[in-house]
């Protein structure tokens, strides 16, 4: 097992370079002279010229690339031209909140979605199945931004329950229960869209081990439907669902820079949005980066996790 | 062969879930295609002395929006714009992707473990981070919008259709036909792309519809379709504006991405029942 540690973790870094590599490699994908594009039209040729000499545009990209990461290992991402600060420090400031919505839309997706597909499974073929895979599809159907909106429009404006938007009032009430009032919408509206998923493949693979001969061996000596479902069908039915929990990750990730829009949630989904708008590369290219490494460890995580729970991952 | 395609056509129509969601999902591409000769007013259009019509005046069956254009033209219109742009990139992934898998499950080895690390670092990200960042590189703009989810869902058709190759390549006819002298391209485009060509076609019909919501969420940003041109997310984005007094602005474009999209969703999960691409590794054309 550490060994097998050791060899994730060595991947882990070669994953990373390569995300890194990618994101620095977007810049180059911007048509025309990055330099102009970020500091906009209305840019002194001096700064211009300034800025050319920061990036090293005159030298070679793997001579860039270099120079971009040694200044990312010291934490130095630029500065934001639309937000006048160092772009590390908006993101500090941004990564709380998205872990916030982003992690509790995930624990409510796999709590709802596991345990909708259990019961689909228990109760193959009946009418609570059919509903449920309705559910399922309808909720790959519908974009989380609609589902959002009408949140909105029933719970918010029509009901009145909850607030439409933000993280807290202006008012600058910080208190738990306040945020949490103002978490409920976006992180059900998250949670829903990727439920469905989960529920699916939940109920395929409790299926899948029900038919196995370990169940029926289970079943032979008497065990009692529940324990048999517990002990036996439930457990190693979980197994199998870790890398598709893994993947709805990287879903609620992307999702959130829908549902931090609609919502206004103060988070880096919302700002990465704001950034691409206002053609603020350089935020663009951090935020970018962020998410998507927190998703590479997530991975991981989730790797080590399954070689953990099943021994058989460990050879 | 033909009996194949027969049985297949039979399954499908078996099932009344799929046949439904076929049916609604191809009247809307009807109209949407026939949004030419149908006698809808411009969509682009403006008449600010009637604008924000309620569903159902004169002249307006669905009312008008902020800038008093017809609503249901630009649904109409508005369809056509997102199923052609999530159509286009449908195939464009399907082709990358299809190459991809082919020559790596095909030749095996090295370039088979190259092709496919290249594609793992492409699902390294988060698809829709992916596909925001492509965006945000190249600019706004619905083309560009098509190249990034084009780019973002090829790892997709390479992994499967790598899949199916592996299985394919091993048979006894692809080895007749490399004996027989047919050099590599031909045996992979004569002999195991044919057989390949369902496991396609299945992930193509299931992909459509997320291409559709993931042009739509775009544009609802902001970074797809420009104004004048509408599609069904930017509509949904200038609705979310009056979402407190006119909330069918939103709704309805809404109501459409639905619609359509579970539609394909039910047509695609029938046809990959029917076709069961795991029993479909018959040798079409055994020459």
């Amino acid at each position: 097992m550490r060994r097998q540690i050791a060899v994730r973790l060595i991947g882990l870094a070669g994953v990373l370079a390569a995300v890194s590599l990618i994101v620095f490699g977007l810049m180059e994908l911007v048509p025309g002279d990055p330099a102009q594009v970020i500091l906009g039209p209305y840019a002194t040729a001096e700064n211009l010229e300034k800025l050319r000499a920061d990036m090293a545009l005159d030298r070679p990209w793997p001579e860039r690339y270099a120079r971009w990461v040694g200044n990312l290992a010291r934490g130095d991402l630029g500065d934001s031209t639309s937000l006048n600060r160092p772009v590390a420090e908006v993101l500090a400031e941004r990564l709380p909140p998205t872990l916030l919505l982003a992690g509790t839309a995930f624990l409510l997706c796999s709590v709802a979605g596991l345990a909708a597909g259990t019961v689909a499974a228990l109760r193959q073929n009946t009418w609570v199945d059919r509903v449920l895979s309705l559910a399922v599809l309808a909720g790959l159907s519908v974009p989380s931004f609609a589902l959002g909106l009408l949140f909105i429009a029933v719970f918010a404006i029509g009901l009145g329950w909850l607030p439409a938007g933000g993280m807290r009032p202006v008012t600058g009430d910080a208190s738990l229960a306040v945020l949490a009032r103002h978490l409920v919408l976006p992180a059900a509206t998250l949670a829903l869209v990727a439920a469905g998923i989960v529920a699916r493949l939940m109920r395929t693979s409790m299926l899948e081990v029900q038919r196995q001969d370990f169940v029926r061996a289970a079943r032979a000596k008497g065990l009692g439907d529940w324990r048999v479902v517990t002990h036996h069908v439930l457990r190693n039915a979980l197994v199998a669902m870790v890398p598709v929990l893994a993947l709805q990750a990287g879903f609620v990730i992307g999702g959130a820079v829908y549902i931090e829009t609609v919502f206004q949630w103060p988070g880096l989904g919302s700002l990465l949005v704001q950034a691409i708008r206002a053609r603020d590369l350089l935020l663009v290219q951090g935020a970018v980066l962020v998410l998507a490494s927190a998703y590479v460890v997530l991975n991981l995580a989730a790797d080590l996790w399954q070689m953990w729970l099943d021994p058989r991952l460990r050879e | 062969m033909k009996a194949g395609r027969a049985s297949t056509w039979r399954r499908f129509i078996r099932q009344p879930l799929a046949v439904a969601g076929a049916s609604v999902a191809g009247a809307i591409m009807a109209i949407s295609l026939a949004a030419p000769l149908l006698p809808l007013p411009d969509p682009a259009t403006t008449d600010l002395a009637g604008r924000l019509a309620l569903p159902g005046s004169d002249g307006h069956l669905l009312g008008t929006d902020l800038l008093g254009r017809d609503i249901l033209s630009r649904l109409v219109w508005g369809t056509r714009t997102s199923l052609g742009v999530a159509l286009g990139a449908t195939l464009a992934a399907a082709t990358a992707g299809t190459l991809l898998g082919l020559v790596a499950g095909y030749a095996r080895g090295r370039t088979d473990w190259l092709l496919m690390r290249g594609v793992d670092l492409l699902m390294a990200f988060p698809y829709l981070l992916l596909a925001l960042a492509i965006v945000a590189a190249l600019g706004p703009g619905l083309g560009n919008a098509l190249v990034a989810i084009a780019i973002v869902n090829v790892p997709f058709f390479a992994r499967t259709v790598r899949g199916a190759t592996l299985g394919v390549a091993r048979r006894g006819f692809v080895d007749a036909a490399r004996v027989g002298g047919r050099r590599p391209v031909g045996v992979l485009f004569g002999h195991v792309f044919p057989n390949v060509l369902p496991v396609i076609v299945v992930t193509m019909t299931t992909t459509l519809g997320w291409m559709i919501l993931e042009t739509a969420g775009l544009s609802f940003l902001g970074l797809g379709a420009q104004p004048p041109q509408a599609d069904l997310g930017s509509m949904l984005g200038d609705g979310r504006l009056l979402l407190l007094v006119k909330p069918h602005l939103a709704l309805l474009p809404a109501a459409v991405i639905f619609v359509l999209v579970a539609g394909l969703n039910l047509a695609g999960d029938g046809l990959r029942d029917a076709l069961d691409p795991r029993m479909q590794f018959k040798p079409r054309n055994g020459g």
